[in-house]
């Protein structure tokens, strides 16, 4: 008896049992909006990977597209396509040395001469052999890596070099 | 004798459920593809031309990072001058221990010597990480707020031959 009682004075205190959905449709299409702003801001795809940690920089000049290679703590990447695998070494990853050559990356420069064959033709003919590469590495790399991966990449006419970088207000706050 | 129905005097409710489902779908996949944080780029070129003899009223500044700090190199009225920027401690334990304090105050110097040259010539050596060389990119390619250009175009020393 008891027991009923107190159930009858729940079902007063809550007597609607419906959902407040227009509140709820409400807050999901303003995280729908926020989210759309976020989107179509930047031109190209940078995901944050875990062997891929850009750097920072007080730069703002918005990343235009070009051709895409990355540099990540176990390969390299153009487009997509993995053209070479790092090894460990003692100072951190490192270009294996049967992958060198005269201090170029041979399957680099056969990917990046595939990849310019397909590009249309620039406006200019003179920049025929000044194409641009955004190159996204990842901060701890060392110039052993890079150094070679730049120099092929120019060989190939990859000459115009963007690095992208994580903006971050001048004093480091991001 | 069948008796018609009754019509309801309350407006239809709007059944808010699949609109709903399909926005949180929406989103989750947003959620999962969305790019938090804002992107720059920095602008740089690989120097695969062969260098000519630098004209006397170019500044052909050249810096080398390595592990012991920055090495700048300029002429200056046609004689070739130098000065070292070491670390504190040397070796450089990481990128924020170079001196890149000094180094903006050698770029600005310099460039007040030579107010329409633009380009430098990054050196970096084998052990350095890439941390290192933009956190070094960002110091010469400009100064201030608002920023005001310094040595914009710069160049890697890596690919001339």
């Amino acid at each position: 008896m008891g027991r009923r009682r107190r159930s009858g004075v729940r079902r007063e205190e809550f007597p609607s049992g419906e959902l407040a959905l227009a509140a709820m449709v409400d807050m999901m299409i303003n995280l729908l909006i926020f989210l759309l702003t976020l989107y179509g801001t930047d031109p190209i795809d940078v995901k944050p990977e875990p062997n891929l940690l850009v750097p920072t920089s007080t730069a703002t000049r918005p990343v235009q597209y070009a051709a895409d290679l990355r540099i990540t703590t176990r390969e390299v990447r153009v487009n997509g396509v993995s053209v070479l695998q790092l090894e460990d070494g003692p100072k951190g990853p490192r270009i294996p040395a049967a992958a060198l050559q005269d201090g170029l990356v041979p399957a680099l420069t056969e990917e990046l001469s595939r990849l310019a064959a397909t590009l249309p033709p620039p406006e200019d003919p003179a920049d025929a052999n000044r194409r641009k590469v955004d190159l996204q590495a990842d901060k701890s790399i060392s110039w052993e890596v890079l150094g070679p991966v730049i120099e092929t990449a120019g060989r190939a006419g990859f000459v115009k070099l963007r690095f992208v970088v994580r903006t971050v207000e001048e004093g480091g706050a991001p | 004798m069948r008796r018609g129905k009754r019509m309801s005097t309350h407006p239809p409710e709007l059944n808010l459920v699949p609109l709903l489902d399909m926005v949180s779908l929406l989103i989750q996949l947003m959620l999962i593809n969305a790019q938090f944080g804002s992107y720059a780029e920095l602008p740089g070129s690989a120097a695969v031309q062969v260098p000519g003899v630098p004209a006397p009223e170019r500044l052909s500044l050249r810096v080398t990072i390595s592990p012991e700090g920055y090495e700048a190199a300029w002429l200056e009225a046609g004689q070739k001058r130098s000065e070292a920027l070491p670390c504190k401690p040397t070796p450089c334990a990481g990128p924020d221990t170079y001196d890149r304090a000094a180094l903006l105050t050698l770029a600005e110097r310099l460039k007040a010597l030579a107010p329409a040259e633009t380009q430098v010539v990054l050196s970096p050596r084998g052990d350095i990480v890439y941390e290192s060389v933009t956190a070094t990119m960002d110091t010469l390619r400009a100064a201030g707020s608002p920023p005001r250009d310094l040595f914009p175009e710069i160049v890697f020393a890596g690919g001339v031959r």
